[in-house]
């Protein structure tokens, strides 16, 4: 989907989602980096041990 | 006389090797804001390892693609709340595209008291500061 689709009117009414959602999600193409699965996972899991350690202290 | 019966085969195990993952910049951004939220990271935890194994099955009864002109793109419920947007392309491997993880409000609705709203997330993604998950750490310091 391209940025002119959006003011060609292709967007119907009834979406779960606003233009403004829509151009910041196609603005994003083409800056896109490749990372490990595991990588990911284990930052998520980093992000995790944060999480339950922050709402342990609270 | 009874036909010899055919070796059941057994269904391939899907590889977790076979598929890729990319992720943008926004998606480090609006991932930045769920930091804290313990159910939201667990279930996107969950959705990358279902996805790495079953990269063409939908992760639970939330997992379709989007209507009208967004509607390359699928997003996936991970809570009441959040979801995971991404696109999932090639075979063999699979490539996986994390574009965000946004609450309902982020993504609007087109309801005009939204807007607001969703022009207000659109600025603080822009002036969100980068999440690094591979952010060096000054070691230098006492």
């Amino acid at each position: 989907m391209k940025l002119n689709d959006l003011k060609e009117g292709v967007i119907t009414e009834d979406l779960e989602y606003s233009e403004e959602f829509a151009k910041m999600i196609v603005e994003s193409e083409g800056d896109f980096t490749e990372i490990d699965g595991d990588s990911l996972d284990a930052l998520l899991q980093e992000m995790l041990v944060e999480a339950r350690a922050g709402n342990g202290q609270a | 006389m009874a036909k010899p019966k055919k070796p059941q085969q057994q269904a391939p195990q899907a590889d977790g090797r076979k598929v890729r993952i990319f992720v943008s910049k926004l998606f480090l951004q609006s991932l930045a804001n769920f930091r804290g939220n313990e159910n939201v990271i667990v279930a996107l935890q969950q959705f990358l390892a279902f996805k790495r194994a079953n990269p063409l099955q939908p992760f639970g009864s939330k997992d379709y693609p989007f209507k009208g002109g967004l509607k390359a793109y699928s997003h996936a419920g991970l809570n009441f709340d959040a979801q995971v947007v991404y696109t999932i392309s090639g075979r063999d491997p699979h490539v996986i595209r994390l574009y965000g993880v946004f609450t309902h409000d982020q993504l609007g609705t087109g309801n005009p008291a939204r807007m607001n709203l969703q022009q207000k997330a659109a600025k603080t993604f822009d002036n969100t500061k980068e999440f690094q998950p591979y952010e060096k750490i000054d070691e230098s310091s006492p």
